[in-house]
């Protein structure tokens, strides 16, 4: 559906995306991860139409983003990051000029507008203006604006930021029923969002891709630590160093949560390492009491962490020599 | 194309500015309009002592559809002003690119909504050449010709504001720049001194242009001046829309 | 050369092609136009009388305006107004403001002491017309180009209403008319002279008085019979 070829731009010296090639199936939901300054934004703007590569090619069913522009455009939603609406005009208002411009036939428009506001739940700000609306409710508008055409691609980038976690996993919830029926890209630095609706990753550092894969494939791939969480009433620094002390572990960061009953820690062990039975009965033979103790799913945040500093050490080992 | 006509004009509309625009000119013009008749009373009460009795539509009608033109240069370019500025500044823009819409789409929606508004704007002014016409007789093919030389020269004026605004992403630089070439186009003759140029190209100032059209005779190199200039700008303000896109 | 630099060249080279398209057209409009005078007494355009005659000048002709240079009224008013002639035949026609003040040598050339006439100069003829208006300058371009005076003659010797005097049956009137035309009237008694003169523009009969003559006289007529009303 999508298919992107040695992507690159240039501006001036700068490149910002450097070759960047993959396929997006029909159907999917594929995540662009990386840190800021990484391509996200700028790929995606070439996938969209908004300025052509320096060099490369993508095609976007089937057509392709210079040449066909038009065509491509008409397949495509695109929630740009700022989510750029405008003020002076109501929600209801903004979607039905959103489809028009769209070329949402004209019979099917009113409907158009009406599911829109349905699937991203802006019923209660319908005849409101948009300058007036809450910042999750942007959010939301720009994303209506986006799918209103009912289009078989779905470019967002950074769907999430800035919103809170309520708000967060609405969205979510609302991009996996659109994976159902269309084709997404979505680009984040948040990691958990990665791993909660996409189907593949790819992480894009300095405007070049590191790693394509599935999230479990990742973590199957690159997980070097485990981690497991502890919740334990007594004195803090015995139980600190006494955790330290069981063979394997890694590190004892103690985490801290306020209003919590005791202390918390978190206890770094190599992968394949399943300490949780030894850490349970050294808190009880100390007479501490275990309040909790549970295996942390690795995160993604380790595995990005992982794949820069691997970048990192290359260019550094490169340097060296 | 008619999306982005029908979302320009409700803009102009929920803006407080167009509104006061539309008001103060039509203020300043009923100003106008009553003093020159005035005027222009006394001067047919000196002239019935004379041996040519004085004709409003000589001596009244002309110069007051001019002036409401030069009027026009100083409203104009807060109307164009915001067309693709604050877009560009919102980044409302960056959107509207990814949307199946052409440049040349977008532009003419722009543009038809503008000139919908300084169109109903004259067509207010006509209610004083109305009160005119009963106080003396008034050649109207004349006047309608005079009302078509000023709506043609909103089109060409209010094209060269929207190619200014596409320039910038500040609404005060684009107004700026369209008053200095309005004036400019304005008075464009004087600067030819020795005639060589209007010879081979007619006047070029949009104001003597005007004149003739305000006097009734349609002359196809009037019409063609302000409809090329507009074309002109409109052309301009495509090439800059498209070079949005590859500045990145 | 990258697509960035291949743009900004074609965009350059379309702008500047933009605007010598716009120049083009604004030259080919001046060329061919057309004007349509809506005023109610076409108070803008040139009687069709006017438009022929300066049409069928067959000599160029230089229209001298002398206009106080103060008097922009008049001088705009001249403009249009000779800038009219000029439309219609611009290889033909062509024309100057002049201020007598400035320039005395040329006023004096041309006896103009007051301000607002023209003086119409063709090769070494000129004409005046006193008064910078349409009638009067059409005329002056009339009696210019034909400096010869053109000769009516009016057949007498048969009865034949005279030309001069106020009778209300006398052709006075239409000789005056004549005169205003350009044609300069005198009698001809056809059985006196027996032949039309060679500088006979046209002859004017009296109908009523032709009864005798049967033949027509030796001599070509020349353009126009004029008949009396």
């Amino acid at each position: 559906m999508i298919s992107a070829d040695r992507l690159t731009k240039r501006f001036g010296d700068h490149t910002v995306v450097d070759s960047v090639t993959f396929e997006v199936e029909k159907g999917e939901i594929l995540g662009f991860l990386g840190p800021n300054a990484a391509g996200k934004t700028t790929t995606m703007k070439m996938l969209t139409c908004y300025f052509p590569p320096s060099d490369g090619t993508a095609r976007i069913a089937g057509f392709d983003v210079v040449a066909e522009s038009l065509q491509v455009r008409r397949m495509i939603g695109f929630l740009p990051e700022n989510v750029p609406l405008y003020p002076e005009m109501t929600v209801r208002e903004y979607l039905e000029f959103a489809a028009a411009a769209k070329s949402v036939p004209h019979a099917d428009r009113r409907q158009a507008v009406t599911q829109a506001l349905d699937r991203c739940n802006l019923g209660e700000v319908e005849s409101q203006l948009i300058g007036t609306i809450s910042r999750g409710f942007r959010q939301r508008v720009g994303l209506g604006q986006a799918i209103i055409n009912n289009p078989p691609v779905l470019i967002l980038d950074e769907p999430t930021v800035g919103l809170d976690p309520a708000q967060i996993r609405d969205i979510r919830e609302l991009i996996k029923e659109l994976g159902r029926t269309s084709t997404v890209i979505l680009s984040t630095h948040i990691l958990p969002e990665v791993s909660l609706t996409c189907n593949r990753v790819v992480i894009l550092h300095k405007g070049r891709i590191r790693e394509v894969d599935t999230p479990e494939n990742l973590t199957a791939k690159l997980q070097t630590v485990n981690t497991v969480r502890l919740q334990v009433r007594g004195a803090q620094e015995e139980v600190h160093a006494a955790l330290g002390q069981v063979q394997g572990v890694q590190n004892v960061t103690r985490l801290e949560e306020p209003g919590s009953d005791g202390v918390l820690f978190r206890v770094q062990v190599p992968r394949d390492l399943d300490v949780r039975g030894e850490l349970s009965r050294l808190i009880v033979q100390k007479g501490w009491d275990l309040l909790e103790l549970h295996s942390e799913g690795v995160s993604l945040e380790e595995i990005f962490l992982n794949v820069v500093q691997r970048e990192v050490e290359t260019n550094q080992g490169g340097e060296a020599s | 194309m008619i999306a982005v006509f029908n979302r320009e004009l409700k803009a102009y509309f929920s803006s407080i500015l167009a509104w006061v625009l539309v008001a103060v000119y039509l203020l300043i013009v009923g100003f106008i309009v009553a003093f020159s008749i005035e005027d222009f009373a006394d001067i047919s009460m000196a002239a019935m002592q004379g041996a040519r009795p004085a004709s409003a539509m000589e001596q009244l009608v002309p110069p007051l559809l001019t002036t409401m033109g030069f009027l026009l240069l100083f409203f104009l370019p807060l109307l164009t002003m915001r067309l693709f500025a604050e877009e560009r500044r919102s980044g409302t823009l960056d959107l509207l690119l990814t949307y199946p819409l052409t440049e040349a789409q977008i532009l003419a929606g722009k543009f038809m909504a503008a000139l919908t508004v300084v169109g109903m704007m004259l067509a207010f002014t006509l209610s004083g050449f109305v009160m005119l016409g009963r106080l003396t007789p008034l050649d109207w093919p004349v006047l309608g010709i005079g009302y078509l030389g000023l709506l043609l020269l909103s089109a060409a004026f209010l094209a060269f504001g929207m190619w200014a605004s596409s320039l910038t992403s500040s609404q005060l630089v684009a107004a700026v720049v369209t008053y200095g070439g309005l004036l400019m186009l304005w008075i464009l003759s004087g600067v030819d001194r020795s005639g060589a140029l209007k010879e081979r190209f007619g006047d070029l100032s949009a104001l003597a242009h005007l004149t003739n059209l305000t006097k009734g005779v349609l002359d196809t190199q009037d019409l063609v001046y302000f409809l090329a200039l507009a074309a002109l700008f409109l052309f301009l303000t495509a090439r800059v829309l498209e070079s949005r896109k590859w500045r990145g | 050369m990258t697509a960035k630099t291949r743009f900004a060249i074609s965009t350059i080279l379309s702008v500047l092609l933009a605007l010598g398209i716009f120049l083009v057209v604004l030259m080919i409009s001046r060329q061919n136009n057309h004007k349509w005078d809506l005023t109610r007494n076409q108070r803008f355009s040139l009687s069709q009388q006017s438009l022929d005659v300066v049409r069928d000048l067959k000599e160029p002709v230089e229209a001298l305006a002398f206009l106080a240079e103060t008097d922009d009224a008049s001088r705009q008013a001249a403009n249009e107004l000779l800038g009219n002639y000029k439309l219609a035949a611009p290889e033909k026609f062509s024309f100057q403001l002049v201020d007598p003040r400035k320039s005395p040598l040329l006023a004096r050339k041309h006896d103009v002491r007051m301000p607002g006439q023209v003086i119409l100069v063709s090769g070494s003829q000129t004409q005046r017309s006193t008064a910078v208006a349409e009638e009067e300058l059409t005329n002056a371009l009339l009696r210019l180009s034909d400096q010869a005076e053109k000769k009516v003659y009016f057949l007498s010797g048969h009865g034949e209403r005279a030309i001069e005097g106020s009778d209300p049956e006398a052709l006075a009137r239409f000789q005056g008319g004549l005169a205003a035309e350009g044609f300069k009237g005198s009698v001809l008694n056809l059985l006196q002279a027996k032949q039309v003169p060679s500088d006979a523009a046209c002859r004017a009969a009296d109908p009523e008085g032709l009864a005798a003559e049967r033949r027509p006289p030796a001599g070509d007529l020349g353009t126009g019979d004029r008949r009396p009303s």
